[in-house]
Formats: structure tokens, C-alpha cells, sequence
């Protein structure tokens, strides 16, 4: 009897890790769509730094915006539906555990998703296929804009790990 | 001064579609969030296959 307590109660443990594994994969996709949202809105349409193809098409002539804006839309649709996706599957994560997942961990994972969007988009979107440079200036921020990803990362993995000893007390 | 509201294209150009635009958002808006349904459910089935 004892043993068949023993092996649900280890199968509970199991499925609890689990499901905070999910939950940590779902936080941080959730914070990679939701940094390329704040990314477009922000430094696209409100500050109107660059846009998404802006490397390629001009934006002093109508076609030139008009085909950036329809770029914007269209990354926008995307990044809307990755932070969708994310948000969902923190929620189905959520849903079947019987504790609640910690909150430190996630925030921390959705902080190293939201690092990792902006890592990407320094290294793909603006020095491998030069879709767009940082303030229209060339790659002359480049630099700045990875370093300042990069901290977002390490924050992201310090408030993970943190969120981690305050909830197991053992790492 | 721009108006606050823009009751036309401020651009030229075309309509974008020739369709009204309310039939637009009325397909447009829950396709959205069939497909974020749809990629959760998708994604959640591929991360659990994954992880066993």
C-alpha cells in the first residue's frame, strides 16, 4: 500500500516538474512574440526609427511605406499569434497542475524569451539579412542594441534562478 | 492638422479590399483566434511528445 503511495506520489512529482517545464517553454515564447509587438509598435510605428523591410524599400516615398507598413502589419499578425500561442499554453499549463505554477520562474523565462526576440532580430534581422538598421543609421548601434539584449537575458535567467531557490530551497 | 478620427485613406492608393469592412473584420477577427487556438493545441501536443 505504501509503495503504491509511494509511486503516485512520485508520478504527481513527475507530472508537476512536467508541467513547470511546459509552463517555463510557454512563458518564454510568450515573452518572444510579445517583445517583437512592443518592438513594432514602439520603435516602428510610434518612434518611426526604421521599419521591418526598411533596409530594402525607402520610407520618404509612398510604395517605400506603403510596402514597410504592410511589412509591419504582417510581422505584427505573427508576433501577435507566437505571444497568443504562448499565453495559451501557460494557461493549459496552469490548468492541469494542482499547485500553482511559481511565478518567479515563469516571469524570468518570459524575460529571457523577451531577450532572446531582440537577440534574434540584432542578429538576423539586422546583420544577416539587413532587412533594417537601428535608427536608419547603418549597423553604427548594432553593438548596443545585442549588449542591451543580452542583459535583458541574464536578467531574465537572474530572476529564473532565483525564482527556482526560493521555490525548491534547495538550488 | 490631422483630424483625430481619419474617416478616409490619408494615402492614396486603392481600398485595400473590395470587399466592406466589416465582412473583413467579421472573418478576419475569430480566423485570429482559431489560429492561435489551433497553435496552442498543435503546440501543446508537439511539446508533450517532445518531453516524454
Amino acid at each position: 500500500m505504501s509503495d503504491t503511495n509511494g509511486a503516485s506520489r512520485h508520478g504527481d512529482t513527475q507530472a508537476a516538474a512536467d508541467e513547470r517545464r511546459l509552463g517555463l517553454v510557454a512563458a518564454g515564447t510568450f515573452g518572444f512574440g510579445f517583445s517583437g509587438l512592443v518592438d513594432v509598435l514602439v520603435l516602428h510605428h510610434v518612434l518611426q526609427w526604421h521599419h521591418l523591410v526598411s533596409g530594402i524599400y525607402p520610407m520618404d516615398t509612398l510604395a517605400g511605406l506603403r510596402a514597410n507598413i504592410l511589412a509591419d502589419g504582417l510581422f505584427s499578425l505573427a508576433m501577435l499569434v507566437i505571444a497568443g500561442i504562448g499565453a495559451g499554453l501557460v494557461w493549459r499549463a496552469e490548468r492541469r497542475t494542482r499547485l500553482p505554477l511559481p511565478a518567479r520562474p515563469l516571469a524570468g523565462a518570459a524575460l529571457i524569451g523577451l531577450g532572446a526576440f531582440d537577440v534574434f532580430d540584432v542578429v538576423v534581422d539586422h546583420i544577416l539579412l539587413g532587412l533594417h538598421q537601428p535608427l536608419s543609421r547603418g549597423g553604427q548601434y548594432n553593438p548596443h542594441w545585442l549588449i542591451v539584449s543580452l542583459l535583458f537575458v541574464g536578467a531574465g535567467y537572474y530572476v529564473y534562478r532565483t525564482g527556482t531557490a526560493d521555490t525548491t530551497g534547495v538550488e | 492638422m490631422l483630424p483625430m478620427v481619419a474617416t478616409r485613406l490619408l494615402h492614396a492608393g486603392p481600398q485595400a479590399t473590395p470587399v466592406p469592412h466589416w465582412v473583413v473584420l467579421l472573418v478576419a477577427v475569430p480566423s485570429l483566434w482559431v489560429l492561435v487556438g489551433g497553435g496552442v493545441l498543435l503546440a501543446d501536443r508537439l511539446l508533450r511528445r517532445v518531453s516524454d
